[in-house]
């Protein structure tokens, strides 16, 4: 399952958004980008992608709340928030999303989490 | 106009004094003989009887000693009698007649002229008998009264004559001169008198009999017969009784003022205890001055002296302090050793009342081991509550100090004869109880020093009050300028905590910016050097492996930054310090061998627990430790030690490496301040932050090229983490 499986990739700035889904690409899954809410909201309806991982700091809608709308669609997709900030991890909203990874140039941890929920699933 | 009445039988003698006698100017009455005359001076009173001795019936004679024996006359009996006498009758008659009482007689036959002159003469002389008669009633009056006056005069007088004999003495004056002859007599002469000698007796009667002049002295009188010592007030004056001015004797006048002076001392020493208890700045103090006044042979005399003091809470009276001896023979060698010392009772109060000098004394023990519930039954606790003295009186309670009626049983020990309990009480409280008696003393107490001591008594407790009230302002004092201070140091870390936020804020925001590029670069870096790896191109010098190195130092400076800007809430859990450090030395043990540091570790055995955040602390040990590592060389020493102090443990990280130079000693716990060159000035500032979170406080100490240390502080019991927060707990919400 956990190769080709099909990621919702929402992040807002472009250099980022292609930098992790080539690297996602490059360990063979499917990545599906949004750099806002309503992309996202569309992929999730019309490809059911198997794990979304939403960058918080968002232009327009946060990925907070973007997480409760994807909820509200799916609510068995796992959730990964990805951000810059560290300051989330403890928010009550923060912790109802699977994973909290702090933004970082070395993607193990990411790539890491996301085999491991993928696998659960 | 005179009256006299002539007793004859012959009437020529009537006719013949009537027209002489009348013509002279008296007034003549006439009787024919002793009966008819005895009966007419009844009558008539006459101012003088001239009595015929021949006559028939009852002679002169007869009648003259009627009149003198019979007590129907005595009203008239003294009236002059004038007897006349037939021619030729014997000098025996006469004589006899003169010395029955008889005035004059005259013999027949006389010439008118000269009953006239006898007349006149016996008018004179009777005039001057009455005269007389009433001058020395007079002159006896007037003795009696001054004899009177001398007796019953409430001082003492004395009069000497010219030489130094003693004429006049009342009864006080007699009784200091036996008391200083230790004679009985009176009758003495006070120059004469070899008792006397050195006596104000002596020296006043021969000063005023030698020098005219008045002699006044206040005399201390010591009587050894009574043994009394008394203050006299003693006044000699020369006495003169004639014209000439000479002095004639002398008066002296001794008066006892030993009570005015007593009166005039208690005043004294009252207001001296009262202003040596205005002085006093403590209530200990105070008491100990009322004790030591109460006790004090200057003072009020009492030999023994304690004072209980009222807890209300408890219901209780507490033995707090007492003063005098435990034995008779601690009181002779007390009184031994202060009869040495005669000074004035506010010098012996300063001297004594302040320091306690009996206060390790066996009595002093004794009291303070007593404590009177006040719900007793006795009457000593139920006149205290009613502010009320009481006095126990040795016959009443001789053979029953234990009866618990008087005093309660918990006093028993003190063995309580007759006593004075009096009150220490302002209107608003009741202090305490102040007990005194005069046991060893044998002295019975005296109403007049207990009065005293309830005045000292009433001025401790004055001074208690005085004293409470001016604790009240020092403690108002004392909190108003904590609270200053307090509100400086809110002031400061507010200023601190404001800049902090405002540094923390654009940390935060640079740090957020600059991550996504970082990450954009590491992570296409990173692709780029893990493609070249799996092509088998793997090169030290990749330039793509460089820019991976460097944006992960990038990134973890970054992640300094905001570490700083968000350190949380301790997260306390219950462990012991050593436990730690034991643990953080064996993680630093490897790096510490490369580098050849020997570390020492000295660690306070049975170090109790704290609440402690074990990875805050391990962060800022972790930090001061390889800060140590950084600026010794290798071969350098570091030690790390705990001690426990008060309620405080204390760890301790020292180095012998360069030091801190002392003009940035104070600026390297800012953030963003540092002496590396590739630090990001924060460790310290976190390491802070951490410790005043716990409610401790971290310092330190440097010497350049000696070596620095730094000691954290960390309350055992920890302080409400509050009182520290700097702030930045909306820092989180600011960088939103």
């Amino acid at each position: 399952m956990t190769k080709n499986a099909k990621i919702l990739l929402v992040e807002d700035e472009r250099s980022l958004r292609m930098l992790y889904k080539q690297i996602l690409s490059d360990d063979g899954y499917t990545v599906y980008d949004a750099k806002n809410g309503a992309e996202a909201l569309e992929i999730i309806v019309r490809h059911h992608p198997d794990l979304a991982i939403l960058d918080i700091r968002l232009s327009g809608e946060d990925g907070l709340e973007l997480m409760g709308k994807i909820i509200n669609v799916n609510d068995k997709i796992p959730i990964i928030l990805h951000t810059a900030y560290d300051v989330w991890r403890d928010n009550f909203r923060g912790r109802i999303a699977d994973a909290y990874i702090v933004k970082s140039s070395d993607m193990s941890e990411l790539k890491e989490t996301i085999k491991n929920l993928l696998q659960r699933n | 106009m005179r009256k006299i009445l002539l007793v004859d039988d012959e009437k020529i003698m009537h006719d013949l004094a009537m027209a002489y006698l009348e013509r002279e100017g008296y007034n003549i009455v006439s009787a024919f003989n002793g009966k008819e005359g005895l009966n007419m001076m009844l009558t008539e009173r006459p101012d003088v009887v001239l009595l015929d001795y021949m006559m028939p019936g009852l002679n002169g004679e007869e009648v003259y000693q009627e009149l003198c024996s019979n007590p129907k006359y005595k009203a008239i009996s003294k009236t002059p009698v004038i007897l006349l006498t037939a021619n030729g009758c014997d000098d025996s008659l006469k004589t006899r007649l003169l010395r029955q009482g008889v005035l004059a007689y005259l013999q027949k036959p006389f010439g008118l002229r000269e009953l006239a002159n006898i007349i006149e003469n016996i008018f004179i002389i009777n005039d001057m008998r009455r005269d007389n008669q009433l001058l020395k009633r007079a002159v006896r009056t007037s003795r009696d009264i001054i004899t009177q006056v001398v007796h019953n005069a409430p001082v003492g007088i004395i009069a000497t004559n010219r030489g130094g004999k003693i004429t006049q003495i009342n009864r006080h004056a007699l009784k200091v001169l036996e008391a200083a002859t230790g004679q009985s007599a009176s009758e003495l002469n006070i120059l004469e008198n070899d008792e006397l000698r050195n006596t104000f007796f002596y020296e006043g009667v021969s000063y005023v009999l030698s020098l005219g002049k008045p002699w006044l002295r206040e005399v201390l009188f010591w009587s050894p017969r009574f043994a009394v010592r008394s203050v006299l007030n003693v006044h000699f004056v020369p006495m003169r009784t004639g014209n000439t001015g000479a002095v004639d004797g002398t008066i002296g006048i001794i008066e006892d003022i030993t009570e005015k002076q007593k009166a005039q001392l208690e005043r004294m020493i009252l207001s001296n205890i009262s202003q040596v208890m205005q002085e006093a700045r403590n209530i200990d103090e105070v008491l100990q001055l009322l004790l030591t006044a109460a006790t004090a042979g200057q003072g009020l005399g009492f030999t023994r002296a304690m004072i209980f003091l009222y807890d209300e809470e408890k219901q209780i009276l507490r033995g707090r302090l007492a003063v005098g001896p435990s034995s008779s023979e601690e009181a002779r060698r007390i009184w031994e050793e202060l009869s040495h010392e005669n000074i004035e009772i506010d010098h012996f109060l300063r001297k004594y009342g302040r320091f306690g000098k009996e206060n390790s004394a066996a009595l002093n023990q004794k009291v303070r081991g007593i404590t009177i519930p006040v719900d007793s039954d006795c009457q000593l606790v139920k006149h205290f509550l009613e502010r009320k003295q009481y006095r126990s009186i040795a016959a009443r309670s001789r053979n029953s100090f234990r009866d618990t009626t008087h005093s309660p049983a918990e006093l028993a020990a003190l063995e309580l004869d007759e006593f004075v309990s009096i009150p220490l009480h302002s209107p608003e409280r009741l202090w305490g109880i102040i007990i005194a008696d005069n046991k060893y003393g044998h002295v019975k107490l005296h109403q007049s020093r207990i009065q005293m001591l309830a005045l000292a008594a009433a001025h401790a407790a004055n001074a208690m009050v005085r004293l409470a009230a001016f604790r009240k302002i020092e403690d108002d004092n004392r909190k108003l300028e904590k609270a200053l201070n307090e509100l400086k140091e809110t002031q400061e870390k507010l200023i601190h905590a404001e800049r902090l936020a405002a540094i923390g804020e654009m940390a935060a925001h640079v740090a957020h910016e600059i991550r996504n590029p970082l990450v954009t670069i590491g992570g296409w870096a990173r692709r780029m050097a893990e493609k070249a790896c799996q092509n088998g191109e793997q090169r030290e010098d990749d330039p793509a492996r460089i820019i991976v190195d460097e944006v992960v130092r990038l990134e973890s400076i970054l992640a300094n930054v905001l570490n700083f800007t968000r350190t949380n809430e301790p997260q306390l859990v219950q462990g012991n310090i050593n436990t730690l450090i034991h643990e953080l030395c064996l993680q630093l043990k490897p790096e510490y061998q490369k580098n050849g540091i020997n570390c020492s570790m000295n660690l306070q055995d049975n170090l109790p627990d704290c609440l402690f955040d074990p990875d805050q602390i391990k962060q800022v040990l972790l930090n001061l430790l390889k800060n140590s590592l950084q600026s010794i060389g290798p071969g350098g020493r570091i030690g790390i030690a705990t001690l426990l102090r008060g309620r405080d443990i204390e760890i301790t990280v020292s180095d012998n490496g360069r030091g801190i130079p002392k003009s940035v000693l104070d600026s390297i716990f800012n953030p963003f301040f540092t002496t590396k060159e590739h630090g990001t000035g924060l460790g310290l500032a976190i390491s802070r932050r951490i410790i005043h979170n716990h409610g401790g406080e971290i310092t330190v100490h440097s010497e350049p090229n000696t070596g620095s240390v730094f000691k954290v502080n960390l309350p055992i019991d920890l302080k409400k983490a509050d009182d520290h927060n700097e702030g930045p707990a909306s820092l989180q919400e600011m960088i939103l």
